[in-house]
């Protein structure tokens, strides 16, 4: 069994810290706060018995300490999980408690681009979209809000494939659909609309999956 | 003498069986879910912050997992 640090105090603890210093380095604490999510994630892992998702959630946060060339890959990812190879999580891998702080190499955080846009809920765009649809015709986002909030979209929908409602989910696709469409420089609200009356057909998954 | 197959003694422990393994689904079920929300917590962070190759891995963990 994977032993891994108390992560709902520590998390606790760090959150108050970061509380105290009115987030004056916000890039850091997003990032720390990240990291505390991975650790509380492996911790769930192991208390569910899931033993291969807690080993590798565990190898993935000793990797992010690594210098980024070091960092682990989708591929990794890949073999842990394949029954062919018999992947035996106690026969490696870290074994280790982690600190929050040890996980948080300070050139790697200075060395990356800090978002200055707000994060853009994802839901916003499907409301608005019912009731302003002119608005979305010559939408105000810029291309570089639509292509983050695509690949949110994206990553959600992917995630909850089988798992939302059929409805939740084409909210989800409805939306990708019109983001790449803005992004394509024709933005088409009715694109969402025609999308969600077909009560999302295969076909539309398809070309966003491909 | 009648001697029924099955008891109330008999059709109690079975219930219970059924009642304890019903809730341990339940607490892995409960588990797993918070561990995907973390995983997806994580990811956004990341994804917000520019890390991309961290909320790429992230989720393609997160895939596996759902798939």
């Amino acid at each position: 069994m994977f032993k891994i640090a108390n992560v709902s105090e520590e998390l606790a603890s760090e959150m108050e810290k970061y509380q105290a210093e009115a987030f004056s380095d916000q890039t850091e604490n997003q990032y720390k706060l990240a990291i505390a999510y991975l650790m509380d994630a492996a911790e769930y892992f192991d208390l569910a018995g899931m033993e291969k998702e807690a080993h590798i959630t565990s190898l993935i946060l000793q990797k992010f300490a690594a210098p980024p060339e070091e960092i682990i890959t989708p591929q990794i990812i890949h073999d842990v999980f394949d029954p062919q190879r018999n992947y035996d999580p106690h026969k490696s891998g870290p074994k280790k408690i982690y600190e929050v702080d040890e996980l948080i190499p300070e050139e790697k955080i200075k060395s990356n681009y800090v978002d200055p846009t707000p994060a853009v809920e994802p839901t916003e765009l499907p409301f608005q979209l019912k009731e302003e649809k002119e608005r979305f015709e010559k939408p105000s986002i810029t291309k570089d809000e639509a292509y983050k909030l695509l690949r949110k979209h994206e990553r959600m929908s992917r995630f909850l494939t089988g798992k939302l409602q059929d409805d939740a989910r084409n909210e989800y696709i409805a939306t990708i659909l019109y983001l790449k469409s803005v992004l394509d420089g024709r933005p088409n609200p009715d694109i969402y609309i025609q999308y969600k009356q077909k009560h999302a057909p295969q076909w539309a998954a398809d070309i966003i999956f491909k | 003498m009648f001697k029924p197959l099955v008891t109330s003694d008999d059709i109690a422990a079975d219930m219970e069986i059924e009642l304890i393994k019903s809730a341990r689904e339940d607490e892995f079920v409960a588990k797993r879910d918070a561990a995907l929300d973390c995983l997806n917590k994580a990811a956004e962070l990341f994804d917000e912050l520019g890390f991309e190759k961290e909320a790429r891995v992230i989720t393609v963990l997160l895939e596996k997992i759902a798939g």
